[in-house]
């Protein structure tokens, strides 16, 4: 068995025993790790890996992420992951996270603006620099 | 009477301050918490990354990569601040601390480029007429994720990578204590490995999948990102300390003037009873 944590910024978001590991990046492809493999590297730009234990599978979507591999201790640090049922939608799972975050700032920045002139109106309303 | 009235309205005016403001003051030391603690979090993985990029490094002398290496090309400076204010001299004193640099270093502001990370710092180079790398302005927020920053730092790299700017410094403020922070200026690009960390690489022989110049590629990326997203923390962490601060000093202002104006409120009642009494015995006096 290979026991796998992947860290992300909030500390160690996912920790279990497989049997198998099957890292995917869509720029540079992909290799699977079993038991007994020798320490390996890789980095994983946007992609996932592929858990599995007996029958059942999982698929793990990462982004930014170093997988690492040494005595049946692999560990991932990853900026974000998105747990699926199948690579596609672990993958929709991230991206539909970042895109929400992306229109989220569209917005905030279009609130902050807002809110910084009616500050600039206000305090110019007020006089405050004639008191 | 209408002094009296005025009076009260300052009072409940300064009071609805001092409320609002010790609720901040409240809600930056539960957020200073949570950054320290984020911070703290996220110190042994950037640790990681750099530890797996030296060792990878120090497998093979001949391995090398444009990051690594210094350009002439002019500047870039990444000035980190926040997106609101309410926050003391925190963003002033960056600002301040960038144009003193500025002027040392440099004659015009075609001389370097800027990137900014928080809407104050984009507000400021937008008024400053700085040629700024990131179109819009890039948020700054308690909950930080690298969604909100990975366009700015990629940009940057591609921008080195392509000689279209040099060497990448960083302005921030660094969290020393909850009293005091400390304006920094940490460089980005070329990527430096200090001694302390060239002396802390692991000792196992990896293999690297697909290949020892492919994880370079990618790992440069990843230091980039994940340094800048560390410096944010550092930078965020002092952010909630400043404005602690700052909603501390108004909150206690704020009581003070309270006080002061209810001894006013005082003295003017006191006035008026005096005036009414006087009026009183003047008109029993008179009959």
């Amino acid at each position: 068995m290979i026991e796998l944590k992947i860290y992300t910024p909030k500390g160690i978001e996912h920790e279990e025993k497989y049997d198998s590991i099957v890292v995917y990046d869509q720029h540079s492809g992909s290799f699977g790790v079993l038991s007994g493999h020798i320490p390996v590297i890789s980095t994983i730009s946007n992609g996932y890996v592929c858990v599995k234990t007996g029958e059942s599978e999982k698929f793990i979507a990462v982004k930014g992420a170093v997988f690492k591999m040494q005595n049946d201790e692999a560990s991932i640090v990853s900026e974000e992951i998105a747990i699926g049922e199948s690579s596609e939608d672990a993958m929709n799972k991230l991206k539909e996270s970042y895109l929400r975050r992306l229109n989220e700032n569209k917005e905030r920045n279009v609130e902050l603006a807002l809110a910084e002139n009616e500050l600039k109106k206000q305090i110019k309303k007020s006089k405050a620099g004639h008191i | 009477m209408a002094e009296k009235k005025q009076i009260k309205e300052r009072i409940q005016a300064t009071n609805k301050t001092y409320q609002i403001t010790s609720a901040m003051n409240m809600v930056s030391t539960s957020k200073l918490k949570r950054s320290e603690k984020s911070l703290k979090t996220f110190r042994p993985i950037s640790d990681e990354i750099i530890r797996i990029m030296t060792s990878l490094l120090a497998s093979n002398d001949e391995l090398t990569h444009k990051a690594l290496l210094s350009s002439s090309s002019k500047p870039c400076y990444i000035i980190i601040a926040s997106d609101r204010g309410l926050i003391g001299n925190y963003n002033n004193a960056l600002f301040k601390f960038f144009e003193a640099y500025i002027a040392s270093h440099h004659k015009s502001n075609d001389d370097f480029m800027v990137a900014t990370i928080g809407f104050k710092a984009y507000m400021y180079a937008k008024k400053k007429k700085y040629n700024i790398v990131n179109q819009e302005s890039v948020n700054n927020r308690d909950d930080i994720l690298f969604t909100d920053f990975e366009d700015v730092s990629n940009s940057i790299l591609k921008m080195y990578l392509n000689d279209e700017i040099g060497k990448t410094t960083v302005f921030y403020s660094v969290f020393i204590n909850t009293l005091n922070s400390k304006i920094v200026r940490e460089h980005l690009l070329p990527i430096h490995i200090r001694e302390r960390d060239k002396n802390n690489i692991d000792s196992i022989n990896y293999t690297y999948e697909p290949g020892k110049e492919s994880v370079l590629d990618s790992m440069i990326n990843l230091y980039i990102n994940y340094s800048l997203y560390r410096i944010m923390l550092e930078a965020k962490t002092s952010e909630h300390a400043a404005r602690m601060n700052a909603m501390k000093n108004a909150k206690d202002n704020a009581k003070e003037i309270e006080e002061k104006l209810t001894l006013l409120y005082n003295h003017a009642r006191q006035n008026q009873i005096t005036t009414e009494l006087i009026d009183i015995i003047n008109g029993s006096n008179a009959v």
